[in-house]
């Protein structure tokens, strides 16, 4: 019972890994990958952690990974907001102009 | 039974990963390549989580605390530097 | 000088942080997370930890469990909007740059109002400041509905007043 729990968090968590790289594959610029990109991660690592979490049980191994997943909570879309700062100033989109000029119209 | 699921789930991963490195190799950006490295960081803490289960060997889950760490630093460290143009 | 209430906590945490890591009682092993934790604690402390950035507000344990859930519930919402307009054959996305104004008043509020937003569907931080916030929107329908995102109402009862 607790391994078909452990196989559907599992594969849940890989079918939004995949989603996220389909994502970045088709999606047009930068700031729409990093959608792709912050979402389908965050929730693809925590759910393939999780169900190891619900496999080990409490234990050192438990611990370690259940402090992987804090921090994968923690840095993911702090990075993901980093690196969408550091394009917007110099990147161009995709309908072709810079985005901080579009960003000051609206 | 389950360690075959976790070693389908890490080829499934690594699968992912090469997708992800035409994405970091085509990308026609900086911030293209960072979002895929950043993607394929995530991906291989799963996977080492994923290989130490298999092996039962928990050193793996701490070299897998250590890149997460490590993958972050780099992201924010390269991000810097297309921002600044310096480090 | 070396010792103070900054010292001493942070010495506690990173103590919890090693024996949950080692995960050993060893009499070698308690000592040695001591002495690292307390110098690690007496130098980083003072550039870590600044008094201006220190919340005014008692963190209420009940409200931060409450906004951790709606946000778990928010990132499973945002994963199923990506799915849809990723494996749609057709995408149909409208990104937009857009600048609201920013609700929270103090610096940890912010960082996680921040975060949340980034995990909320359809959106990503960009910039952030005391006044406004940019905002990425994948979709131009999302605009109009986002004063009303449950996180950040969480997120300002966590901050102990009513909106």
């Amino acid at each position: 019972m607790r391994e078909i729990i452990v196989m559907l968090f599992l594969f849940t968590g890989v079918f939004f890994f995949t989603v996220g790289t389909i994502g970045v594959l088709r999606l047009p610029d930068v700031f729409c990958r990093l959608h792709a990109n912050t979402k389908s991660d965050t929730l693809g690592v925590g759910l393939v952690l999780s169900s190891l979490v619900l496999y080990e049980g409490l234990s050192s191994a438990g611990v370690k990974i259940v402090f992987m997943i804090i921090f994968i909570l923690i840095t993911n879309p702090t990075a993901g907001h980093i690196i969408a700062r550091a394009s917007y100033d110099t990147i161009v989109d995709w309908t072709g102009q810079l985005a901080r000029q579009k960003g000051g119209e609206e | 039974m389950i360690e075959t699921a976790f070693l389908v789930a890490a080829i499934l991963l690594m699968v992912n990963v090469i997708f992800c490195l035409y994405r970091a190799a085509v990308g026609p950006t900086p911030g293209d390549r960072v979002v895929a490295i950043n993607m394929i960081t995530s991906k291989t803490i799963a996977v080492m989580a994923l290989v130490s289960f298999m092996y039962h060997e928990e050193l793996f889950l701490d070299v897998a605390i250590t890149y997460t760490l490590i993958g972050y630093t780099a992201t924010i460290c390269v991000a810097k530097y297309l921002e600044l143009k310096r480090l | 000088m070396f010792f103070s209430k900054d010292v001493l906590g942070m010495t506690i945490i990173l103590y919890i942080f090693w024996l949950l890591i080692s995960w050993s009682l060893h009499w070698v092993n308690l000592l040695l997370g001591f002495t690292f934790a307390f110098f690690v604690a007496i130098f980083m402390a003072p550039e870590i930890i600044k008094k201006e950035e220190r919340p005014p507000f008692i963190a209420r344990g009940f409200f931060f469990l409450r906004f951790v859930f709606i946000l778990i519930r928010e990132i499973i919402k945002a994963n199923i909007q990506v799915v849809q307009i990723v494996l749609s054959p057709k995408l149909n996305i409208t990104p937009q740059f857009v600048e609201v104004k920013q609700v929270m008043r103090y610096p940890v509020t912010q960082v996680l109002w921040g975060n949340s937003i980034t995990l909320t569907p359809g959106t990503l931080t960009i910039d952030v400041d005391d006044k406004k916030i940019l905002i990425h929107f994948l979709t131009g329908d999302l605009v109009s509905h986002f004063p009303d995102n449950p996180v950040g109402k969480a997120l300002v009862e966590f901050e102990g007043r009513s909106k």
